[in-house]
């Protein structure tokens, strides 16, 4: 008797910690989720005053509709296109900063600072790079004797240039993951590796990279839900055009629900997008994390 | 061929001397050990052997060559490091043969090797393991398979044992010196402890502050240490000293505290009321037992400070002059606290340094 009890407060005890934390997860994680899940089988448009349940209609309508499937492809073009090349960039860099002996934190600082910026003026300040005629990037096309282009207003360049931005702004954040894991590395492994004269690339390629890669693990589930995440240029640039050429997943629903006024539509396409983000992330735990060498 | 030469070699950071002239020919097939206390450069002085840091000053030969500007995998040296350094991402028989995949050894000759190396040092079972699913001398055992598959003529070893609980040490202590006869290996091996260096070493150097104290084979170390901080570095416990008066006249000797006068015909040269240092190794001083004829000058009484009692022998404390001494005695010897012995010593293994330089009188080399 006594001894369950004694359990029980045990219990309760950790109960009382775990609350807090329980209490910001269930109201502001859990419950919104529940609540779109249930939505997304509903029809809430403004044509209809209260919402009412229509099965699957809304899925159904999605898979018909062919700009979700545009946005979808762009989306996963522009993961493709981000992904790894910032991850990579990051790593080049950080290989680079933690080497380079003077003005160390000046690189550290120069590769880190668009990081520091915020979205939206980084938008404004590449908006202003991409315009066409008086543009930064225009001039210096013209110097090489380019015509003129125009970025952003063009299907074909306007992801590239994008994808371009995204990179540039992400790497350094990215970086400094790369360089705390450099850091983890003891300096004993390669001065071991030295004595046996192996190469620089030897060093990366069996030592170094290795050792990185839980980093690599967890800054690429980083840059590929940003990749779903980073919508907010979308705004100031393109609004998603032209013709949905640079529209992203997170901004289609973004346009559903508050352009549109289509509720039950948007929580559909959440739906899909959250558990799109979770196989991969999956994918990439269960499937990846064994052949991680952990410390 | 594996014959390692230090000449005068000198290590600077900044405008800090941390490495203050050293030099040393080790000999082929030579247990060469570094000893001395924390921060002396030790460490600094095999890392500028192994190529890890760069010479300031001075030359190093291996085999006769100039190596100051031969990178570390041309010196045909391999190297235990402290903490092992094995790669923790490969099993032990990837992190063995690392060296040879990264020359491009034949593999059939790997495998030969890593047969051999496996079998000698006990790790056959343990190949297909990573570093973390070993224990601490496991791990020890394949940073010593590293360095010996690699065949290198020349080892050298930072501290290596410093991670083992004291019976492992000691018994990793018996195994390196036992391969590194078998092999025929020039070893050059650093240590703090100074059990470690007389256990282990041919020849021994003390360093202090980057300069050298003394090298030397360490039975001589011990009974002749060249001056009053080798003398105190050595042994377990270390020699008892005190200041003390030289005497000179036709009964030469010193005098200590003002009280004792202990006869020593041997030292000429020292003026009279020089200042010395007395020093005697805890295992000189023996109890004087009753009806034992000894000469009074070599005999005093001591007032009993402190026993030890430590099973096979004893270790009692007193005082002489104003400094604490330590006898070691074999037995058990169940002295109380405040009882007066007798303690004689032998007059040839009293040591006598200078009272300012702290050279030792008696040891005129170096
Ligand atoms: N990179 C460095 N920059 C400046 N001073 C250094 C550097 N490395 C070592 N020193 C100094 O050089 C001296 C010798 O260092 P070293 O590591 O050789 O000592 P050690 O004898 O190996 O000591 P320990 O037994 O503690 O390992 C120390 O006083 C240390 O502070
Ligand atoms: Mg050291």
């Amino acid at each position: 008797m006594g001894e369950l009890r004694a359990k029980w407060k045990v219990n309760m005890y950790a109960w009382l910690l775990l609350l807090p934390s329980l209490i910001f997860l269930l109201l502001f994680t859990f419950y919104p989720v529940i609540q779109t899940f249930i939505l997304s089988f509903h029809q809430a448009d403004l044509g209809s005053p209260e919402p009412f349940f229509n099965g699957i209609d809304n899925y159904k309508q999605m898979v018909e509709d062919e700009v979700f499937w545009k946005v979808l492809t762009n989306n996963i073009w522009f993961a493709i296109g981000t992904v790894p090349t910032s991850v990579a960039l990051a790593l080049g860099m950080a290989l680079f900063a933690n080497k380079a002996l003077r003005g160390k934190s000046f690189i550290r600082t120069a590769y880190f600072y668009p990081t520091v910026v915020p979205m939206i003026a980084v938008a404004n300040i590449w908006l202003f790079i991409y315009t066409p005629e008086y543009g930064a990037l225009s001039h210096v096309m013209e110097w090489f004797g380019k015509g003129d282009m125009n970025w952003l207003g063009d299907q074909k360049n306007v992801m590239w240039a994008m994808i371009f931005m995204v990179i540039w702004k992400e790497a350094g954040y990215f970086m400094i993951f790369y360089l705390a894991g450099l850091q983890n590395i003891s300096q004993e492994l390669y001065e071991s590796a030295s004595m046996e004269g192996a190469s620089s690339w030897t060093v990366f390629r069996r030592i170094t990279f290795p050792l990185l890669m839980p980093t690599t693990m967890f800054v690429s589930i980083i840059a590929f839900t940003n990749s779903f995440k980073l919508v907010d240029h979308l705004v100031i640039m393109t609004k998603g055009g032209p013709d949905n050429a640079s529209n992203l997943l997170l901004y289609y629903i973004y346009e559903t629900a508050f352009s549109f006024w289509d509720q039950g539509m948007a929580s559909a396409l959440t739906i899909v997008m959250v558990v799109l983000l979770l196989l991969v992330a999956a994918f990439q735990f269960f499937g990846m994390d064994k052949k991680i060498h952990y410390n | 061929m594996a014959e390692v030469e230090l000449r005068r070699i000198s290590k600077m950071y900044g405008g800090q001397k941390v490495v203050n002239e050293v030099s040393a020919r080790i000999l082929p097939g030579e247990f060469f050990v570094l000893v001395g206390p924390s921060g002396c450069g030790k460490s600094t002085t095999l890392r500028m052997i192994a190529g890890l840091e760069e010479i300031s000053t001075g030359e190093l030969l291996i085999g006769g060559k100039p190596m100051n500007q031969v990178p570390p995998s041309g010196r045909n040296i391999s190297m235990v490091f402290q903490n092992y350094a094995l790669y923790p991402h490969l099993t032990v028989k990837d992190n063995i043969l690392f060296g040879l995949q990264v020359r491009k050894v034949d593999k059939a000759e790997q495998g030969k090797r890593l047969e051999r190396v496996a079998e000698m040092l006990g790790i056959a079972h343990l190949l297909q393991r990573k570093p973390k699913e070993l224990s601490g001398g496991q791990r020890q055992r394949v940073a010593l398979g590293r360095a010996i598959v690699s065949q290198h003529p020349i080892c050298l070893m930072d501290e290596p044992l410093s991670n083992l609980d004291a019976k492992l040490r000691g018994h990793m202590r018996t195994e390196i010196r036992r391969l590194q006869q078998e092999l025929g290996i020039t070893m050059i091996y650093v240590t703090h402890d100074q059990v470690e260096a007389m256990t282990m070493a041919d020849r021994m150097m003390v360093l202090r502050d980057g300069e050298v104290q003394q090298v030397g084979k360490p039975l001589d170390v011990y009974n002749h240490p060249a001056n009053l901080f080798v003398a105190e570095f050595t042994g377990a416990p270390p020699m008892n000293t005190v200041p003390a008066i030289w005497r000179a006249g036709d009964q030469a000797g010193i005098e200590v505290a003002g009280q004792h006068f202990l006869p020593l015909p041997m030292f000429h040269g020292s003026k009279d009321q020089t200042p010395v240092v007395l020093g005697l190794r805890p295992e000189s001083l023996q109890p004087a037992l009753e009806g034992q004829s000894v000469d009074a000058s070599c005999q005093f009484p001591v007032t009993v400070q402190g026993v030890e009692i430590l099973g096979s022998e004893t270790i009692v404390e007193f005082t002489v002059g104003d400094k604490l001494w330590k006898a070691k005695w074999n037995g058990q010897w169940h002295c109380k606290r405040g009882e007066t012995m007798h303690v004689h010593f032998d007059p040839a293994q009293v040591n006598v340094f200078d009272g300012e330089t702290g050279k030792n009188l008696a040891v005129t080399t170096n």
